[in-house]
């Protein structure tokens, strides 16, 4: 039985939606998630006819075709630096995702899972708060709708002192109006909060032990959002009549370098880039030292409903500190 | 903003109005502040908030969506150029385009690209009329520059179109210049060709002009206005006739196109 699920990615405009989607299939591939590695899940971009045909099969056919397609597109504008995601439409991305290893039972029996992720600029959603962005009526109306069709959303945000950010505002809002739409197919809602490996950036080679630390995680996670306006509201999905079930999780998608495990930020080279090897260009030129970090968490959470080591509900950010230790 | 070509004896004004998509910018290198977002920031006061939809890039070049790769590496910082007329039903607008992919920290930095494009929309009657002096007022004066954040948005939404006098040209004169062309250039006899078998079979069409063809895009903006300007009155496909330089995605309809990083050019591929 193959069960075909839509996710759509919302936030404000520079929180890391598109980068975390570009570095999905490699955080998958490398099994850089907070996961069992006996669960084995296996992610592969597929093509619009191949996400709408019946009884969809791996592709047999294009064993050897090398990948092309918009996804590829995104991995590549990753590579080179990013490119921001544009207002004037929004962009579908279609997986097949399969697990291959040990789960529950009520995991397993509902895959694969064809998976359409919709990624949207942050001015859509999230506009910046008392901006007035003119956004095309038609756009702003098909992620409406998208949003409302979707069985999971993840909400991206980047590590920042929320209380003063410039959108929470609207996020309060679009929280609200959600909550509130009764014709909504929600059933999974991950907040992950990006750029995690900054708060590393002066631990050196322990960076990487520490951030692996789920108890580090939920800590941040707790102070972050201990003066936040909307959880309560964001909590409203979750009671028996919202039946939402929502997740907190952190992620990054320049992750920590390989073998030297600081975080992966380059300070000898302009703007924000990876480590990289010299000589080499594209995307090889990272992969040496490339690992993102739990930028599969939201999406695996919104497909299977399976919880990580790193995907923390509200009951355990409630938690006191001593009960979780 | 008014331009008054000096030479010639009958001359026309032709108005152009103005949009800008991208995000506002300000400091020497314009840069993109922390709060600005994607948007129209420019629209000249006779186009209308409904237009931005008919007017967006992706729609104009005929994409899905615009990616950086779609620009040819050595137009990348003016960014691809476009001039059609608009692709909705009957449109009575032609429409000018200069798009590019420009870093957020400034024209020089490293940081993330976004989408920068201006458009001037004309009316289709006088790109008809002045194919060679739109296509080099918009060569060279069209710029996908962003707009200053420090200027007022009631300013910048009720712009006034640029005027712009253009000079009649003379029949005679424009055969003699395609004579001349005929003879000295090996562009002018695939051109003329080339907009001749596309009247006759009605089937979509690319040309692609290469640098061993044109040392620069107003080179190549020139020539081809040359050849537009001479094509009859009567001519069947004008319509469908779409300019196109630096952007590495073949157009509907008859398009001409410049890759200033294409060596041996492929000269016509007949696309579906």
């Amino acid at each position: 039985m193959t069960e075909r699920l839509s996710i759509c990615l919302i936030g404000p405009k520079k929180g890391g939606k598109s980068s975390l989607l570009a570095s999905l299939v490699d955080c998958v591939a490398q099994s850089a998630f907070g996961y069992s590695p006996r669960l084995r899940p296996a992610l592969q971009p597929v093509t619009e006819s191949e996400f709408y045909a019946e009884g969809v099969e791996p592709k047999k056919a294009d064993l050897l075709m090398v990948e092309q397609g918009d996804y590829e597109r995104l991995r590549r504008d990753f590579a080179e630096g990013g490119v921001a995601t544009d207002t004037l439409d929004t962009y579908e991305y279609r997986f097949r995702l399969t697990v291959n290893g040990e789960a529950p039972p009520a995991v397993v029996l509902r895959g694969p899972w064809l998976l359409e992720i919709i990624d949207s600029a942050g001015e859509i959603a999230v506009p910046p708060d008392g901006a007035e962005v003119a956004i095309l009526n038609d756009v702003k109306a098909k992620l409406a709708k998208q949003m409302l069709d979707s069985e999971a959303i993840i909400l991206v945000l980047p590590l920042v002192r929320l209380e003063d950010s410039g959108w929470s505002g609207n996020l309060s809002r679009l929280i609200d109006r959600l909550a509130l739409a009764p014709e909504k197919k929600l059933k999974r809602l991950v907040v992950v909060f990006s750029q995690y490996e900054r708060l590393f950036a002066r631990f050196g080679p322990s960076a990487f032990t520490y951030a692996c630390d789920p108890a580090v995680a939920l800590h941040v996670l707790r102070k972050s959002l201990r003066a936040v306006q909307w959880l309560d509201r964001l909590r409203a999905l979750e009671t028996p009549n919202g039946g939402v079930s929502v997740r907190f999780t952190v992620c990054s998608a320049y992750g920590f370098v390989k073998r030297f495990q600081n975080p992966n930020i380059d300070p000898h080279q302009p703007g924000e880039r990876r480590f990289r090897r010299a000589g080499l260009e594209g995307a090889r030129a990272y992969n040496e030292y490339w690992r993102p970090f739990l930028t599969a968490e939201p999406f695996l959470y919104a497909a299977l409903g399976h919880d990580s080591a790193f995907t923390f509900s509200y009951a355990q950010l409630d938690a006191r500190m001593e009960e979780s230790a | 903003m008014h331009r008054a070509v000096p030479q010639g004896d009958q001359t026309a004004e032709v108005s152009l109005e103005r949009l800008h998509y991208g995000k506002l910018a300000s400091g020497a290198t314009l840069s993109v502040p922390a709060a600005a977002g994607y948007g129209v920031t420019l629209r000249s006061h006779n186009l209308q908030a409904s237009d931005d939809r008919l007017l967006s890039p992706p729609r104009l070049m005929a994409l899905r969506r615009f990616e950086p790769d779609l620009v040819d590496p050595a137009a990348r910082r003016r960014g691809a150029f476009l001039a059609r007329v608009s692709p909705e039903p009957d449109s009575r607008r032609a429409i000018f385009l200069r798009a590019r992919f420009r870093p957020e920290d400034g024209e020089d930095g490293h940081g993330r690209l976004y989408q920068q494009s201006a458009v001037w929309s004309v009316a289709a009657s006088d790109w008809r009329r002045h194919p060679a002096a739109l296509l080099a007022m918009a060569g060279s004066e069209l710029e996908a520059l962003p707009d200053l954040a420090s200027e007022a948005e009631c300013v910048r939404f009720s712009a006034a179109p640029a005027r712009y006098v253009v000079r009649m040209l003379d029949p005679q004169d424009v055969w003699g210049a395609l004579e001349d062309a005929l003879d000295k250039s090996h562009w002018a006899a695939p051109t003329l060709e080339f907009l001749a078998r596309g009247a006759e079979t009605g089937e979509d069409a690319t040309l692609t002009y290469g640098a061993d063809d044109f040392a620069s895009e107003a080179a190549f903006l020139r020539a081809v206005g040359l050849a537009l300007q001479f094509l009859p009155a009567s001519y069947p496909r004008w319509r469908e006739i779409c300019v196109v330089s630096g952007l590495r995605h073949e157009s509907q309809g008859l398009c001409l196109r410049y890759l200033p990083s294409l060596r041996a050019a492929a000269r016509t591929s007949v696309a579906a």
